[in-house]
């Protein structure tokens, strides 16, 4: 026969309380962080205590006496590798997103199509000439001409100015970035100092790993990054880069990160470490795209100071005098163009070079010029434009426009590939209220049940006290 | 093994579709608002050029139909500044015929008269403004005989309009053309009459009628080349009717919204929106926590 303890069951039906109240008081944690960014579910693993060997002369039970329950460990569920391929997606989209709101301010900035825009302005212009062209003496028809070339100067002007203010945003953005990754590298490196602590002690830090994760999914918005995780302290190690890396979280430097300035992320643009994110969204807007778009203005301003005074200059003005130029021929980009200061055909429309002779006794019908200058909205012009004006122009807006419709698809891609990836994280790290509540119950039940065998165990016990050994009493 | 099912699950994809109709819907008003299917070139880059090509078409038949209509009007009066000298010209003929068959000279001084009138008419039709261009000065606008002398003022080039791609039609005339190089112009010619009748020239009077009949012959050739170009503008303006027409259709196919087709789109969209807001407030609303 063997003897076990009369108050050892108080014991396992005690950890059995303990154990089921830390499960019940897991799935409050989980309810409560249902909405929380990041959170991933956390599960109290529950496992038997070491059991006793019964210390009996005649052993007649062949086996251990359990012991009861314990909390053996709190986990998180949480799937590194989704992690790890989601982030990528993040940087891609980022970076798509980013382009994807400068293109469309760039669209706002042209304004097409419209009345109003430089397409509106540019076809009055090039009308206008043809008007000047049928009525070469009606001072109405060089008034309407001098306006709208001055009205196609000052929009191409100022949707310079627009466009240029679309890239002080990015670059604006850019100077943000630098303190927001900063600030993130610095929190994540405090986290893997709590998180090296917490592991050296054995204990699990899930939610510590839970807001190092969730900072790690931002940076991956802000920049390309790879990282790795040390095994045993779980601390990680964040790389920025390939050719000129920079560790932006190494615990193995002074206070665990290293702060980048603005200049980085230009050098990393320059040599294409920088690939993903928004700010390569923001580099790429403010080096590449942006300086393109202007280039092409400028192409066309230029084309149109130059055709447009030298086929003045070929002509005679109302006066007789050989034509000057139209515009400024100093000003040959979209930010310059202007009239000519020193030939304003604006308060002297009679110096629209209409004719292309001028025998006495002078032409003032001749609108042979006149003609030829409109004739100029038909000409292809030379490289790079190699188009009309106007085709020309079209072809820049709907370069645009193509960029960002494939950008808006990209984009639209993208984000269904991180929704799907998305959804699979949340499927393994997700709070599901169904689940918890059942659990919730679950671990209910089996505390009162615990609490019910305490009670019988206490019931006996009174027996034995009470009861026993009264014999005459 | 089936994926495990979350709150999330349910709350995302309904606030991802229910963000999706409500870009699809406010984007079809807009459409039918403004009545532009374009709002901004990503929505058909292609089209946005197109649309763009086709409105400085449409821009540039406008302008040659205003330059049509401008020009059949400065050759109509032409052709009525004309129609006037060849009146005159024939009866200075008729007198001149007269003054050749008269036995003696006692009318030539009536005649000379006459003819002299007749020579004013003249140059008070070679003299005709369309608005206020002179038709018969080349390009230099201004009285191209003016009175007393008999000198052409204006130059020899004369006033071209573009009236479709790539054509051009002469506008005013060089006065020599119509009436004869100085010094033996029309109005010469007249006072050559009137000197010869002065004169009692009755011999002059056949190389005079040669001299009108050979003007005559002239001037009806050059209202013939007027005619020919007016009849040319008509069907020049009708073919360009037809291309802005053809051109705006075009537009109009790219660039304006098809109200029936976004009116139907939009109500799909509302309804679509209707539903899933209410299979969204059902699921989401129900829980475990109902039923324990």
């Amino acid at each position: 026969m063997s003897y076990s303890s009369t108050f050892g069951g108080i014991n396992t039906a005690l950890r059995g309380l303990l154990a089921h109240q830390a499960a019940m008081d897991t799935t409050g944690h989980n309810i409560s962080n249902v909405n929380t960014e990041g959170y991933s579910r956390q599960t109290a693993t529950l496992s038997t205590t070491t059991p006793y060997t019964l210390p009996a002369m005649n052993r007649i039970i062949p086996s251990q006496m359990g012991t009861g329950v314990e909390v053996s460990g709190i986990t998180r569920a949480r799937d590194q590798y989704i992690d790890r391929s989601i982030r990528n997606q993040f940087g891609s989209s980022s970076a798509s997103n980013t382009a994807l709101g400068s293109m469309q301010a760039l669209e706002v900035a042209l304004g097409e199509p419209s009345e109003n825009a430089i397409s509106g302005s540019l076809r009055r212009f090039l009308d206008s000439m043809s008007k000047v062209a049928a009525s070469p003496n009606d001072p109405s028809a060089r008034q309407v001409f001098a306006q709208s070339a001055s009205q196609l100067a000052s929009q191409l002007n100022q949707v310079d100015t627009r466009i240029v203010a679309v890239g002080t945003e990015s670059d604006d953005r850019l100077n943000q970035t630098v303190p927001d990754v900063n600030q993130m590298t610095a929190r994540i490196a405090s986290l893997n100092d709590t998180i090296k602590k917490a592991v050296l002690m054995g204990q699990q830090p899930n939610d510590a790993l839970d807001q190092r994760d969730q900072l790690m999914d931002n940076l991956s918005k802000v920049l390309n990054y790879t990282y790795t995780t040390n095994n045993v302290t779980k601390e990680v190690t964040i790389t920025f880069g390939t050719t000129t890396p920079i560790n932006l979280v190494d615990p193995l430097v002074a206070g665990g990160f290293t702060a980048i300035v603005r200049a980085d992320l230009d050098t990393a643009y320059g040599n294409g470490d920088l690939t993903a994110g928004q700010a390569y969204g923001d580099e790429d807007m403010f080096n590449t795209k942006i300086p393109a778009l202007r280039a092409q203005l400028d192409n066309l301003a230029n084309s149109l100071v130059s055709g447009f005074n030298a086929q003045n200059t070929a002509g005679f003005d109302l006066t007789g005098t050989p034509g000057g130029n139209i515009f400024n021929p100093v000003g040959t980009t979209a930010a310059t163009i202007q009239l000519d200061p020193g030939n304003n055909i604006l308060t002297n429309t009679n110096l629209i070079a209409a004719a292309s002779s001028w025998l006495a006794p002078g032409e003032p019908l001749n609108g042979g010029n006149a003609l030829a200058m409109a004739g100029l909205r038909n000409i292809i012009q030379g490289a790079p434009m190699n188009a009309t004006f106007e085709n020309y122009y079209g072809s820049v807006v709907s370069g645009l426009g193509t960029q960002a419709a494939q950008m808006e698809q990209t984009l639209g891609d993208q984000a269904n590939v991180a929704d799907a990836m998305e959804s699979r994280r949340q499927s393994v790290s997700g709070v599901s209220m169904d689940e918890e509540l059942s659990d919730m119950m679950r671990f209910q039940h089996a505390y009162q049940a615990c609490a019910r065998v305490l009670t019988t165990l206490d019931e006996g016990i009174d027996t034995i006290i009470n009861r026993m050994g009264r014999v005459g009493l | 093994m089936t994926q495990r099912v979350t709150d999330y699950h349910f709350r995302q994809p309904f606030l991802t579709n229910l963000n999706a109709t409500n870009s699809k819907m406010s984007e079809l008003s807009r459409q039918i608002s403004s009545g532009q299917r374009i709002g901004s070139p990503d929505d058909d880059p292609f089209g946005t050029s197109q649309v763009l090509g086709f409105d400085s078409k449409i821009a540039e038949t406008q302008q040659y139909q205003k330059n049509i209509s401008d020009a059949s009007g400065m050759l109509s009066t032409e052709e009525g500044a004309i129609d006037n000298v060849q009146s005159a010209m024939k009866r200075i003929r008729n007198l001149v015929v007269q003054a050749g068959n008269s036995p003696n000279q006692s009318g030539y001084s009536d005649i000379a008269t006459e003819i002299l009138q007749l020579k004013e008419s003249i140059r008070q039709s070679a003299n005709t403004r369309f608005g206020d261009t002179y038709v018969f000065s080349g390009t230099a606008n201004v009285s191209p005989y003016p009175a007393p002398a008999n000198v052409y003022a204006g130059t020899t080039n004369v006033m071209a309009r573009s009236v479709a791609p790539g054509v051009t039609v002469n506008l005013t005339v060089g006065g020599p053309t119509i009436f004869g190089p100085s010094p033996t112009n029309v109005l010469d010619l007249c006072d050559q009459i009137v000197a010869d009748l002065g004169a009692n020239n009755t011999a002059a009077m056949g190389g005079n009628l040669a001299s009108l009949d050979a003007n005559l012959a002239n001037i009806s050739n050059q209202r013939g080349t007027i005619g020919i170009t007016n009849a040319r503008l008509e069907s020049i303006s009708q073919q360009l009717s037809q291309t802005e027409e053809s051109l705006s259709a075009a537009r109009s196919k790219i660039g304006d919204t098809d109200a029936a087709k976004a009116y139907t789109d939009l109500q799909t969209q509302n309804t679509m929106y209707q539903a899933a807001l209410a299979a969204g407030s059902k699921i989401m609303k129900t829980s475990l926590l109902d039923f324990l």
